[in-house]
């Protein structure tokens, strides 16, 4: 794992890590501090913030002929490189969203004195996640920001529809978690798996 | 005299859409610097590409090192490629270069890579992103990051294109270098449209066109295959048969000609020189080429 977390850190930009580490979550933590009562409210951002950011990474990764990978291919490791970036990149989505709902979690309780950890953090937790994952599966078909923009708008719309749906229409938090729960595993492992396969198919003109 | 090679290639067969890339054999000296010559679309990058390991999907036998079959990943190590301009991605900046290179490559020296920056006079240091910087400095980036890993064989494509004439000589110096250290044991191979540029580090010459070799050898052998005639206008008709290309004008005629055939022009009022290698292979692209020339 230590050897990942060197590739990714030597992937990705400073910049980047600078935004996705540290800026974003404290943003996210900051409106919920200050305007904020509802956990639930940063199901709107998350998803937009986590695609958007992605076209900043590794945008348009998955396209034919994809731009900038001779380097990675001109080395017996580069594919094994990209691998773990790819590994990390999901995780780290997973534990800065974790992060970001927990500390609003914490804050909550420190306000209200009640938590809902299904409702507050694992089923917020489980449907951003997904979403951003599912996003940047479909946004790294194309080196566009504006494809990021349209998905993350997307992402957003779709959070707020199953909140709505697993709220209001009695399907319920834990039958939604467990959905998406399955999907977040399901999502991750496509989003590595299929991103290799479409790099190491411009070995093959694929 | 024995001379080993650093990459043999037999019956090499690339197809796309609208082209093939059809090399029967090809050898490379080992120890010498190679240049690639032909026209744009001649099919140079695809054998670069196949030869450096970064497309995978032909058929024929590469292998490298009088031996070493090209899909083992050891080669790799041993193995410095420069591409075109889709190489790094386009945030890096040499810092990152520096970090990534570390971990691509086993033998990959950081102070190496440092003071080959600062020899090239990057600019900025070690901040900018690769796409902000021009084509020039890009090269050179690639360039450093490549020469500061130990490596047997240098693969460049284009490298001096995107140089200013200055830089061009300071890469011929560099390669000249490389091929010094290694005492016999390392080897370039380049493609280039710059010949005149490039000659003076060039020792062995591939020329291609419709993607396949039409004429190799070392310099200084294909110098003495070919030579310069220059004639009078009236001999121009007679000569066409017997040159390989020329160019004419009202007062007379000069053009490449096989050294073979020369004597198909006695009793004519030429002269003969040694001819250039960019002459030589401008001569040989026109004679094999599927541009209108008037």
């Amino acid at each position: 794992m230590k050897e990942k977390v060197k590739s990714y850190f030597a992937v990705t930009s400073p910049g980047y890590r600078f935004f996705v580490l540290g800026l974003m979550p404290l943003v996210f933590v900051g409106v919920y501090a200050v305007f904020s009562e509802k956990v639930r409210v940063l199901m709107l951002f998350i998803p937009f913030a986590e695609i958007v950011t992605d076209s900043f990474f590794l945008g348009g990764i998955q396209e034919k002929d994809a731009e900038g990978l001779d380097y990675l291919r001109s080395s017996s490791r580069g594919m094994g490189v990209l691998r773990g970036t790819l590994i990390v990149d999901v995780i780290r989505r997973f534990f800065t969203i974790a992060l970001v709902l927990g500390l609003c979690c914490v804050m909550k309780w420190f306000r209200l004195g009640e938590v809902g950890v299904m409702d507050d953090f694992i089923f917020p937790l489980l449907l951003c996640y997904s979403l951003s994952v599912f996003g940047i599966l479909i946004t790294r078909f194309r080196m566009y920001h504006w494809v990021n923009l349209v998905v993350g708008y997307g992402a957003s719309m779709i959070s707020i529809m199953f909140l709505y749906l697993v709220t209001r229409d009695g399907f319920g938090v834990l039958r939604g978690s467990a959905v998406f729960a399955v999907l977040s595993v399901l999502f991750s492992v496509v989003a590595v798996k299929l991103a290799m396969k479409r790099v190491e198919g411009g070995y093959y003109d694929k | 005299m024995e001379i080993s090679s650093v990459v043999k290639i037999k019956n090499l067969y690339k197809k796309y859409k609208d082209f093939e890339l059809s090399v029967p054999e090809l050898v490379l000296p080992k120890g010498y610097a190679t240049a690639l010559i032909g026209e744009n679309g001649a099919g140079k990058t695809t054998l670069l590409n196949l030869m450096a390991g970064i497309r995978l999907d032909y058929k024929g036998e590469i292998s490298y090192f009088e031996g070493i079959n090209a899909t083992e990943g050891r080669v790799r190590e041993r193995i410095g490629y420069v591409g075109s301009g889709n190489y790094f991605l386009p945030r890096w900046n040499a810092k990152q270069i520096e970090e990534i290179s570390e971990i691509l490559f086993e033998h990959f020296h950081r102070d190496r890579f440092r003071e080959l920056c600062e020899e090239l006079n990057l600019p900025t240091g070690f901040s900018k992103g690769v796409a902000k910087l021009s084509d020039g400095n890009r090269m050179k980036l690639m360039l450093a990051a490549v020469l500061a890993r130990d490596t047997d064989f240098l693969i460049l494509d284009e490298p001096a294109s995107p140089l200013d004439p200055l830089m061009r000589d300071k890469l011929c110096d560099i390669l000249r270098d490389y091929l010094d250290v290694g005492n016999g044991e390392r080897s370039v191979f380049f493609s280039t449209h710059n010949i005149s540029d490039m000659e003076n580090v060039t020792d062995y010459a591939v020329i291609m066109e419709h993607g396949t070799v039409i004429e190799q050898g070392f310099v200084e052998e294909l110098k003495e295959k070919y030579v310069m005639v220059k004639g009078e206008a009236a001999d121009i008709e007679a000569v066409k048969k017997i040159v390989v290309a020329m160019n004419k004008s009202a007062y007379g005629f000069e053009g490449i000609c096989p050294a073979e055939r020369l004597d198909e022009m006695a009793g004519m009022d030429i002269s003969v020189e040694v001819p250039t290698l960019s002459q030589i292979c401008v001569a040989l692209m026109k004679a094999n080429t599927r541009l209108k020339l008037t």
